[in-house]
């Protein structure tokens, strides 16, 4: 029973990671704080630690799965709050600033390799919606 | 209203992920990070395999080159919502 519980627990930890990865790709939940995903890791560790704290003699297993659950909800923790942050930035063009002048730049390419002047795409249409983005390298 | 999607991929990969998601839009592969230095958006070190990448962010420029909107997420895991931006743009565009 109390292992059935101990892996129960355990496994809540990389379900509620999964699934906040899967939320943002598949329908862009997104959240600066994953409140949810958070309080069921913080759960999870408690209840392991509860167990840990009374089983007596311990049993190796439990410490793994106490020190497991540790190691991946303070990478969780890091990932979401720490890492994928970025301190303010103070906009290089404000709201209402010519944008166009910076975008004279050469050796551009699309993605068939053509030589791309973003500055003249800009003609194509009313308004250019730009998307920076990290890629995937 | 057109959309442009830049970063620091090269061509092939752009083209993997355009065909990937069926995106009508087009892509631009910017490695020297040029013009993302000209909007203050290299993100040092932002590779976990090493080098310089893009921040992320949204900006809406009008034809005649104006930026109408911009939205600069301080979270990288945290973007705008479609519905967000097409909101943002109509108001901006005066619709």
């Amino acid at each position: 029973m109390n292992t059935a519980r101990a892996l129960v627990a355990f496994s809540l930890i990389p379900i509620a990671m999964l699934a906040h990865a899967e939320l943002g790709r598949r329908v862009g939940w997104y959240h600066k704080v994953p409140i949810v995903e958070l309080v069921v890791m913080a759960a999870s560790v408690i209840v392991l630690a509860r167990m840990w704290m009374r089983t007596r003699p311990v049993k190796k297993g439990l410490i793994v799965l106490n020190v497991t659950a540790w190691i991946l909800s303070g990478f969780f923790v890091w990932w979401t709050q720490i890492y994928s942050s970025f301190a303010k930035m103070d906009p290089a063009v404000a709201v209402g600033g010519d944008a166009k002048d910076r975008m004279a730049i050469d050796g551009l390419v699309d993605q068939d390799g053509s030589a791309v002047d973003v500055g003249a795409t800009l003609a194509v249409s009313d308004a250019t919606l730009l998307v920076f983005y990290r890629g995937h390298w | 209203m057109q959309i442009v999607a830049v970063t620091v991929d090269p061509p092939d990969k752009l083209l993997k992920v355009k065909n990937k998601i069926d995106a009508e839009f087009n892509f631009i592969s910017d490695p020297d990070l040029k013009l993302m230095d000209q909007f203050g958006l290299r993100h040092e070190n932002g590779n976990p395999i090493g080098g310089d990448i893009a921040r992320p962010a949204t900006l809406l420029v009008s034809k005649e080159g104006t930026l109408l909107w911009s939205s600069y997420p301080e979270n990288y895991r945290i973007r705008p919502r479609p519905n967000d931006v097409l909101a943002a743009a109509k108001k901006a565009m005066g619709g």
